[in-house]
């Protein structure tokens, strides 16, 4: 067994460390509570960060996940919010790995300099939640395309994407004789739109510019349509390890950022006449935080692996993002717990940090349905939801 | 022109290191990174590099002498934009830290590689000698400037400019083939980005043996000016104390301090 990183890792760490740098707390405090990191993003698009996982014939820097993980971690350890623009780098693998040649050739390489985002992944509805198949949003088939009609939500990054992937019903769901049948996908550019289609902001405890769009009316290209009709709940599914592998590595960003913070405060900060980290109360949280995620991490590694092998990766990727959102869960409690009264002062970045991981116990999937997964699909448990 | 960089993997010491016995540190409280001098070199000779007139054409080689814990240094200089790297090898030339046998081997690269211009940092972190540059120019009989803080393009020679203290500046025009000793500060060095550590894997690298520069290991260790004996530590937390009290008590005790040392 080999522990290596991958190839080039420290190289990018110290680059994108200093990057992030020059986007000190300071800048995400300003932005708080819902200003969109522009600044930041344009300055990882110049430097082709998120263009990583984009294949060089079309322009990116085709990278293996694995090493294409190790940006979001770093720009998560540095104190920064991969969250605002993590999706640049992944939501394009629905297109890469179902559109025809014209799409790819057409969008990925505007994709890869930075001209267009695609960043807007439009899947849940309010009456679905995380059962996708019950989705309601509707897309007719007319003489030249399609009208969209319906409604999503959690779609986050929409105002600031030029691009976004829709997953919308193509057959009523009365009609189907599978359940994860009839539903398409599409490449809509959201350009140039008028009444039909609506990006309401919803405010959230954390600056994650997420929306909710409604769609009336909506009339789509032909060409619009990615892949066969009726097969976008599986061209959906296989996107789905990807993000998930990534915001797991995210979330060991997290951990490092809390750890680094908590470390360096328990050792400094003197409190009847020695360091607080002398205290087992404060010191031990800390280690169990640091084991939490070093034991994530091994399975954020082999997740990663396995998909760059292009092997079935769908447990590992649920089970690295589930341990390692809790990882950073408790890391983040660790570090509120070791600043004590400064964790809530906002200089300190601990609790923005803590608002900002604790998203990745929700999203982009619930830990429960990844526990539910792991029960009935590794385990071979009955199907408890 | 060719323009020839030589850089260094510096080592830094943990914060928690022992040393044994024979006062040898334990290699792993080492971490490696590249000089910091050295970006500002690299930078220098870039911006040269690119602000040449059209149809000379440039080449910048950086150059290491170390181990395999150089190769990342030279890969993260050809990430910066670096033509070519050389790293020099041979067993023999473990524990070798000294400014002129490095430069004894540095001077052979050079007489293979000729280049026009040889820009060294003034120092690397670690040893802190300053001397292998200066050393360098003297075995190769080249004019140079250390602690170089400008330089432009002048015909065919260059216009550089040293800090003197006190905040006077000497400049000082010098024909190519020269050597400079850059300090950091005089550039803004550039950051690889993700297509350039990804390119940097296929520009053209080469290791060296002594051998391959008709050098022995006689030549670089009977050059070598000092010799490390061994390493002491000194004791830690001697002379500090620590002020406890309400913050006015802790204030004015602080000025009590500063006060008594600007006297003394």
């Amino acid at each position: 067994m080999d522990f290596t990183e991958p190839q080039d890792s420290r190289a990018i760490r110290d680059a994108v460390r200093a990057l992030c740098e020059r986007f000190p707390g300071e800048y995400w405090r300003g932005l708080e509570p819902d200003r969109y990191p522009s600044e930041f993003v344009a300055a990882l698009t110049d430097q082709g960060w998120l263009a990583a996982l984009i294949p060089e014939e079309h322009g990116g820097s085709g990278l293996p996940l694995a090493t294409a993980s190790v940006i979001l971690e770093e720009i998560c350890a540095s104190g920064a919010n991969a969250g605002a623009c993590h999706a640049q780098m992944y939501t394009m693998g629905t297109l890469l790995r179902h559109g025809s040649e014209a799409q790819k050739r057409s969008y990925l390489p505007r994709i890869a300099a930075g001209e267009l985002r695609l960043q807007a992944f439009a899947v849940t509805e309010p009456g679905a939640g995380s059962d996708t198949t019950q989705i309601t949003t509707r897309a007719e088939r007319t003489a030249d395309g399609y009208v969209v009609n319906g409604q999503k939500i959690w779609t986050s990054r929409a105002e600031h994407s030029d691009l976004m992937v829709l997953l919308a019903r193509t057959t009523p769901i009365e009609q189907l004789e599978k359940r994860t049948g009839g539903l398409s996908v599409f490449l809509l550019d959201m350009r140039d739109r008028g009444a039909e289609l609506t990006i309401s902001p919803i405010k959230t405890m954390m600056n994650h510019a997420t929306t909710e769009v409604f769609f009336e009316d909506l009339e789509l290209p032909a060409e619009a349509l990615i892949g066969e009709e009726g097969e976008g709940f599986g061209y959906i599914l296989d996107g789905m390890n990807a993000e998930r592998i990534l915001i797991a590595a995210e979330c060991i960003g997290d951990c490092r950022f809390f750890l680094d913070r908590a470390v360096a405060y328990a050792n400094e900060r003197v409190v009847f006449g020695r360091p607080i980290g002398a205290n087992q109360g404060v010191q031990f949280p800390l280690a169990r935080a640091h084991m939490a995620m070093s034991a994530a991490d091994l399975v954020r590694w082999k997740a990663a692996w396995l998909y760059d092998q292009g092997l079935p990766a769908g447990a590992e990727a649920n089970m690295a993002k589930y341990l390692a959102s809790e990882a950073s869960w408790e890391a983040a409690n660790a570090a509120l717990d070791t600043h004590g009264g400064f964790g809530f002062a906002q200089e300190y970045d601990i609790e923005r940090k803590f608002r900002e991981t604790r998203l990745y116990k929700t999203a982009p999937v619930n830990n429960n349905l990844v526990q539910a997964y792991v029960g009935q699909h590794v385990l071979g448990l009955p199907r408890s939801y | 022109m060719k323009i020839l960089v030589p850089v260094k993997q510096v080592a830094s010491i943990d914060g928690d290191f022992t040393l044994d016995g024979a006062g040898e540190l334990d290699p792993r409280a080492l971490h490696w990174q590249a000089n910091e001098w050295d970006a500002f070199s690299l930078e220098a000779a870039l911006q040269l590099a690119e602000s040449s007139s059209a149809g000379e054409g440039f080449e910048v080689v950086v150059v290491t002498v170390a181990d395999e814990h150089g190769e990342e240094g030279l890969r993260a200089c050809l990430a910066m934009g670096a033509d070519r790297a050389l790293r020099v090898w041979d067993p023999a030339l473990a524990g070798v830290d000294d400014p002129l046998a490095i430069a004894a081997v540095l001077a052979a690269v050079a007489r293979r590689e000729d280049p026009g211009l040889i820009l060294c940092g003034v120092q690397s972190s670690d040893s802190a000698n300053a001397a292998t540059g200066v050393a360098l120019a003297g075995l190769l009989e080249l004019p140079r400037v250390a602690v170089v803080t400008a330089i432009e393009q002048d015909g065919g020679g260059l216009t550089v400019q040293r800090e003197l203290d006190g905040g006077a500046v000497e400049v000082l025009r010098l024909s190519l083939p020269a050597l400079l000793t850059i300090q950091t500060g005089i550039n803004e060095p550039r950051r690889a980005n993700l297509r350039a550590i990804k390119l940097a894997r296929s520009k053209p690298s080469a290791t060296l043996a002594l051998s391959d520069l008709d050098l022995d290991v006689s030549d670089v260790r009977e050059v070598a000016g000092a010799r490390t004996v061994r390493l002491l530590e000194r004791g830690r937390g001697e002379g500090a104390s620590m002020i406890e009290g309400p913050a006015e008590a802790i204030a004015g005790r602080i000025v009590e301090l500063v006060t008594r040392e600007l006297r003394a």
